[in-house]
């Protein structure tokens, strides 16, 4: 993610990388591409030097929503857990603000997807 | 960074319940300690170099802070190893012991004590808590003589200036860092090299923390189920 034409381009973060993104890179009883994805979302969002569109409905609307909607379903009531998860959501929200850019010349999804295909493909040839 | 052996979810369900307490226990202790580091950081400068380096680590601008730190390191680097050294400990292990008394659970290694910060900062929302999350791990990560720039941003911290002390933590663990700092110097560039050292650290510690909770809570498979 390091090359100069790659550093001119951006990506389009829709909800399902910001869902990825959120999730975690190392649960063992995560399956592979699971991990595999979240892993491509975390470094995207925090390491790459792309540049990022977020648009304003996944981090304002749809994100948000399939959070509280999770967190709802799965009746957290603890007051501890809530005060938690709130934070999380207004962090998550802060990293993508400082990561997003107001560039317009915009990566298609489907190239998203090949990318994090192609990391879950090195990472099976890795361990051959 | 490894995950440590007590996880997250069990560091959570230890301390819930008297998360009010200990934040305001945990921030106000810390506070002081960092503080008695601090000062004797810079008596022991003065002891040993001189009041040039105490009073200009006090005042000036980053870079003044950095040129000192820099003349510091070249002309005193051997005399300056041992006391390095003693606080980057006493930021580390006493850090650890003084923490562990407050929140009475036994943190085995260094890097619990940033997933407890963490912890803290997601619960409260108080940002101080990712703050000093954030300096510790920079220290964490820099080898002698980066080290000194990583203490320097403490004295930064305690004074307020952040981006300043992120700064300098960021360039004291340079090497380490998995976000590329950016091109140019510290002085130059002081909020870039701070966010190459904020990301670095949510990669490693704090996205862990928070994704190892949000998986056991079962919020990450419900997130995963289409409406």
């Amino acid at each position: 993610m390091r090359s100069a034409s790659q550093n001119e381009t951006c990506i389009l973060l829709d909800t399902n990388i910001l869902v990825d993104f959120a999730l975690d890179v190392i649960q063992e009883q995560l399956r592979e591409e699971e991990r595999a994805a979240a892993d491509f979302a975390r470094k995207l969002v925090l390491l790459s030097e792309c540049k990022l569109l977020v648009p304003e409905i996944s981090v304002n609307v749809e994100f948000p929503r399939a959070f509280s909607r999770a967190v709802l379903e799965h009746h957290v009531t603890n007051e501890d857990k809530l005060r938690a998860c709130l934070n999380m959501l207004r962090i998550h929200r802060v990293h993508l603000e400082s990561c997003r850019s107001r560039d317009r010349k915009v990566l298609g999804s489907q190239r998203v997807e090949d990318r994090s295909r192609l990391v879950l493909q090195d990472r099976k040839s890795e361990r051959i | 960074m490894k995950r440590s052996a007590v996880t997250a979810l069990e560091l959570f369900n230890e301390l819930s319940g008297r998360f009010e307490k200990l934040e305001e226990e945990v921030k106000g202790s810390t506070i002081k300690f960092i503080e008695g580091v601090w000062e004797d950081f810079l008596k022991e400068l003065e002891a040993a170099f001189g009041d040039t380096f105490e009073l200009g680590l006090e005042g000036g601008n980053l870079q003044e802070t950095f040129a000192l730190l820099d003349k510091l390191v070249v002309q005193y680097r051997g005399r300056l190893e041992a006391l390095v050294e003693e606080l980057k400990r006493r930021l580390s292990e006493e850090l650890l012991k003084e923490l562990e008394s407050k929140v009475k659970l036994a943190l085995e290694a260094f890097e619990q004590v940033l997933r407890l910060l963490h912890m803290l900062y997601l619960h409260s929302g108080d940002e101080w808590f990712l703050y000093l999350a954030i300096l510790l791990y920079a220290l964490y990560k820099s080898r002698y003589p980066n080290s000194i720039y990583a203490i320097a941003g403490f004295g930064k911290f305690l004074r307020g200036e952040l981006e300043e002390a992120f700064a300098l933590a960021a360039y004291a663990a340079r090497e380490g860092l998995l976000r590329r700092p950016p091109a140019g110097k510290p002085w130059e560039n002081p909020k870039e090299w701070a966010k190459a050292l904020e990301l670095s650290y949510h990669y490693e510690v704090g996205m862990n923390v928070a994704a190892e909770l949000v998986h056991e809570w079962g919020i990450a498979d419900a997130l995963r189920e289409p409406e």
